[in-house]
């Protein structure tokens, strides 16, 4: 393995002291991560919009589920944020992105109206006007980071990812590529530290955020489901449920974990409570690019599951068996430990 | 190798080595070969692909 | 196809000083909503409203083809708050279509994360969303007269809940900043601790699947339930008084505030909890266990209950076409459903038949304008396709449990006019009962009461529920997922309750594959367009019955009366509303298609 060279030192200019989140709910959304983000609490969004973290610069969060505004009132950032007075401002995109080039008129998803025609504004439109000015972009869970469920075989929209509508050229106002945080819905820790990260580095503290080849960041995607499976134990011990509701790896009847890039398993769902197949629920994927049509039906097992879990049934009747030699050892204790007057522990008493 | 009184007792079998000596005689793991762990250190599913793309970008696998 | 009456804007219009206002999208909900409308201020009345929704998905289209079984995990993604009911009505509806039914222990667990999911979501959405609309900093901007009254005027039940005046309790409700506006946000994130034991995630779950649940049953997972539902008991006897306190005075400060958001008492519900002793998921039973459920569906006409059957309740539902953006299927679409298993003929207009049809066009209020459709429900009395409305989930499930008085389980007692929730002894306060009585009126203000009496609802019903998981566990009886197979040709139909109200899947299954699948959520019943028989949609004549109570004159209106009405729908999704109200003509459009079934 090549060693890499050190990063070099954080940069000690360039840091901010306000950034506004410009947070676009409308692309073909079920508005899922900003529901997922209210149960972050590694930070929570009040956390960052109070301040409680020394060194970040202070938040102003538009998003329109949350907002106090209305209207034209709460519209009037996203105006501010194209003319380039709200800079530096992070837009954070949720849901799907549609083609609206499939069709001659109408269209799938828009918010607010242009007050000049009195037709909506697409989401598409709204994109284009304020990618390119944003400091950065995150795409906030699966839809908008590769499509998702809008996305799947036979749907009328021909919706995407943001990066295949940008382009993976794609480059923000401060050169950083989308950042893609994926679930369905994104886990809200996953989400709340990836936009924690990113305050720290426009604040100067932290170098670029690590991404891996599909712009996920590499600290909460970088191992498999199954890497950090509670139940991988029963799966090396060639030990497979049958059906739902046992609680042994769950290979046999639908789970993907193996081959899945995501962190739920290790830290559960919200305070490490609940999650995916540590809590008996098969992984379906919905973190990965192929999502969901490459991993349907869900509940079919997974290729490869039969040959690598047939290897792991004989191989693990084999450590079981050994394994129960050993812990059986394990489980007594060694004989001085008694009543009675003799001491056997090998100490030899000079004075009683 | 004759049996003292604590093998006798313990769980371990005969010839285990010491955990603290193992790294000195197989050398260091995938992924921890110098101070900076690298993707392979957490996963072995494709660990390049999981390295950051932009040598700016620093080294931070998951746990 | 639906042809729109022209409303007769000029003539009626003529002599009023209408003053445009506008406000898309609609904030603190979940979807897209713009509303548009004139005032009149001179009368404080809203004279036109229209509202428009625009997100469009395709739910029901993407999904034909589909392996069956995939459906809860499809159908969960058409919502981000309350994806999890979904999910549960697919499992239901594919419970009855392949032939099994979920094992005890198993329903158990799916009540218990389907009652986390009412406290999780009601929690966030009255406190967080709807209560900002009631907060000081609110108020202060838009009747500073009440604010005003209410620093001086002092809480009945203070000493419940502690805030000293009705002010104190509106500036607890500013966000971010306001104490009470904290403490709930954190209390919704312990609800929804509560919702990952028994689903697995949130909201989108994962651990279930048709036949049942994956969650391993153990003392712990429902112990580890009852501490954190003891701790939100005890919350709310707190909060209960305070909304109380809150809502009078509304009506005390601003007389005649009930006619805010008020219409005809006309709502459906269609039944919350399977009861696990009687439900077999079996069409042929369905009026049976629909009436066992642990809340009463029922169709309400006029504050008195028309049907309480499942069956009935099934047979009667429309879909009609409005202002919408689609083909229409009554005369050239297939007939996938010619009778239902008990030999009742089913309508070429009902759920089971609908082909959904896209035509995206421009936006034309005088034209078609929206992504919705009209759900209607039959009133074979009358002859009458009623719009019911489900006034944001909790009125109409309050007001059908209420009426039936078939629900007594202790914590829970339905008296016939009026809910009894017993709340048992907590930490710090004793036990404690409260009563919800059937009020006098379906309008904004009741919906909010209503929906934090649910939330009491839902914590004691979950008491319930805790004693008798945990009865299975000590007696052995921890099968919590039934094995099936999936047949051929069948056909299935779901009813639930999601947070804002009926819900109904419908599946077609040909080939072991989704021939059809249409989900009706509750927003498009409460946000349709007016339909070819004219009949105008819930939403409409809520906003058209709307008076101004607001201060403020049209230079900084902010509109917080038709917010407040708007808001105590619920409205929720990519789910639009379209009224067109011009003096008494409804119209009413939406752009809704979050949920694809609208808009399928």
């Amino acid at each position: 393995m090549a060693t890499t060279p050190l990063p070099q030192s954080p940069p000690r200019s360039s840091g901010v002291s306000e950034v506004h989140i410009i947070w676009i709910t409308a692309g073909l959304s079920c508005d899922g991560d900003t529901i997922s983000v209210t149960a972050a609490e590694q930070p929570s969004i009040e956390d960052l919009l109070l301040g409680a973290i020394p060194g970040l610069p202070k938040v102003h969060l538009h998003n329109p589920v949350l907002a106090m505004e209305v209207g034209d009132d709460f519209m009037k950032y996203f105006y501010q944020a194209e003319k380039g007075q709200l800079d530096p401002f992070v837009l954070v995109v949720e849901g799907s992105i549609p083609n609206e080039r499939i069709k001659s008129e109408g269209y799938w998803a828009a918010q607010g109206t242009d007050h000049s025609t009195g037709q909506p504004i697409t989401t598409c439109e709204w994109i284009d006007r304020l990618a390119p000015k944003a400091w950065g972009v995150i795409a906030c869970g699966t839809c908008a980071t590769y499509g998702g469920i809008h996305a799947m075989a036979g749907n009328p929209t021909g919706a995407m990812g943001l990066v295949d509508y940008l382009g993976k050229s794609f480059r923000s106002a401060a050169g950083l590529p989308v950042v893609n945080v994926p679930g369905c819905p994104v886990q809200p820790d996953n989400m709340m530290e990836t936009v924690l990260y990113l305050l720290y580095q426009a604040a100067g503290l932290s170098p670029i955020i690590p991404l891996d080849d599909q712009l996920r960041p590499t600290w909460l995607f970088g191992k498999t489901v199954h890497e950090g499976c509670d139940r991988a134990g029963y799966y090396e011990q060639g030990d497979f449920a049958h059906e739902y509701g046992s609680p042994k790896c769950l290979v046999k009847i639908g789970c993907w974990g193996p081959v899945v890039n995501c962190n739920v398993t290790k830290r559960g769902w919200m305070r490490g409570i609940g999650g995916c197949p540590n809590v008996g629920g098969i992984c379906i994927a919905c973190t990965m690019p192929g999502f969901p049509d490459k991993f349907m039906p869900f509940m079919d097992q997974p290729p490869g599951a039969t040959l690598s879990s047939t290897v792991a049934v004989s191989y693990g009747r084999v450590m079981r068996a050994l394994r129960s030699i050993t812990n059986n050892t394990a489980n007594k204790e060694p004989k001085w430990r008694h009543r009675g007057s003799q001491l056997t522990t090998g100490y030899q008493p000079t004075t009683y | 190798m004759p049996h003292t009184e604590k093998s006798k007792i313990s769980s371990h079998s005969e010839g285990t080595s010491r955990g603290e000596e193992v790294v000195q005689r197989k050398g260091p793991e995938p992924g921890r070969e110098t101070g900076v762990r690298t993707a392979r250190d957490s996963t072995s599913i494709n660990p390049k692909m999981r390295d950051p793309i932009d040598p700016r970008m620093p080294h931070m696998p998951p746990p | 196809m639906a042809t729109l009456a022209e409303p007769a804007r000029g003539q009626e219009q003529k002599g009023r000083n209408l003053v445009e206002m506008n406000w898309d999208p609609i904030t603190r909900i979940v979807g897209s909503l713009g509303i548009f409308t004139k005032i009149d201020f001179d009368n404080k009345q809203v004279a036109e409203c229209y509202s428009t929704s625009s997100i469009f998905r395709g739910y029901s289209i993407f999904m034909q083809g589909k392996d069956p079984r995939d459906a809860p995990f499809i159908t969960s993604r058409i919502c981000g708050i309350c994806g999890d009911n979904h999910a549960t009505c697919a499992v239901y509806a594919a419970n009855m279509a392949c032939g099994m039914k979920t094992p005890e222990l198993g329903e158990w667990i799916l009540n218990l994360g389907e009652a986390a999911e009412y406290m999780f979501d009601h929690n966030l959405y009255q406190d967080n969303l709807v209560g900002v609309d009631f907060c000081e900093a609110m108020v202060k901007q838009t009747n500073p007269g009440v604010l005003t009254k209410a620093e001086s005027t002092m809480c009945p039940k203070a000493s419940k809940h502690g805030y000293r005046t009705i002010a104190d309790i509106m500036r607890a409700l500013n966000p971010f900043t306001g104490e009470f506006y904290r403490e709930a946000l954190v209390m919704s994130r312990m609800t929804r601790e509560m919702f990952c034991l028994m689903e697995g995630r949130h909201v989108h779950p994962s651990t279930l699947y048709p036949g049942g649940v994956g969650t391993v049953p153990t003392h712990q997972l429902f112990t580890d339930y009852l501490v954190r539902l003891m701790k939100y008991v005890e919350f709310m006897k707190k909060v209960l008084p305070m909304h109380d306190d809150l809502f009078d005075f509304f009506y005390e400060a601003l007389p005649g505030y009930e006619e805010v958001g008020r219409r005809r008492i006309l709502m459906g519900c269609w039944g919350s909890f399977n009861n696990p002793y009687d439900c077999d998921y079996r069409y042929e039973n369905m009026s049976r266990w629909g009436r066992s459920m642990y809340v009463t569906p029922s169709v309400i006409v006029d504050g008195q209950v028309v049907t309480n059957d499942l069956v009935d309740i099934n047979l009667n539902m429309r879909i009609l076409l409005g202002s919408s953006y689609y083909q229409d299927w009554e005369q050239n679409g297939e007939t996938f459903v010619k009778t239902d298993p008990l030999g009742n003929p089913i309508d070429k207009r009902h759920p089971w038949n609908q082909t959904t049809i896209p035509k995206p066009q421009k936006r034309d209020f005088k034209g078609n304008y929206t992504w919705v459709m009209s759900p209607r429900w039959l009133d074979k009395r009358t002859g009458d396709h009623l719009a019911l409305d489900t006034g944001g989930g909790p009125l109409p499930r309050l007001w059908s449990t209420a009426l039936n008085g078939l629900v007594d389980i202790g914590y829970i007692k339905a008296t016939g006019n009026s809910v009894k929730i017993n709340l048992p002894k907590t930490a710090m306060l004793p036990e404690t009962e409260f009563e919800w009585k059937i009020p006098k009126w379906s309008n904004a203000i009741e919906r909010d009461r209503a929906r934090t009496y649910f939330q009491a609802y839902a914590a004691a019903a979950a008491l319930y529920f805790v004693e008798k998981a945990l009865q299975c566990v000590r007696t052995g009886n921890t099968k919590t997922w039934a094995e099936f197979k999936v047949p051929d040709e069948a056909i299935g139909c779901g009813f639930h309750e999601a947070v804002r109200g009926v819900l109904s899947h419908h599946v077609v299954i040909r080939d072991k594959k989704i021939a059809n699948y249409h989900p009706y959520p509750p927003t498009p019943w409460n946000a349709n367009p007016r339909d070819f028989y004219g009949t105008p949609g819930p939403y409409e004549d809520a906003i058209q019955n709307t008076p101004i109570f607001e201060e403020n004159g049209p230079d900084n209106f902010k509109g917080i009366d038709i917010m407040r009405a708007v808001r105590s729908f619920d409205p929720c999704l990519p789910c639009g509303v379209h009224m067109y109200l011009g003096n008494g003509k409804v119209l009413s459009t939406q752009h809704s298609s979050i949920f694809g079934a609208h808009s399928s």
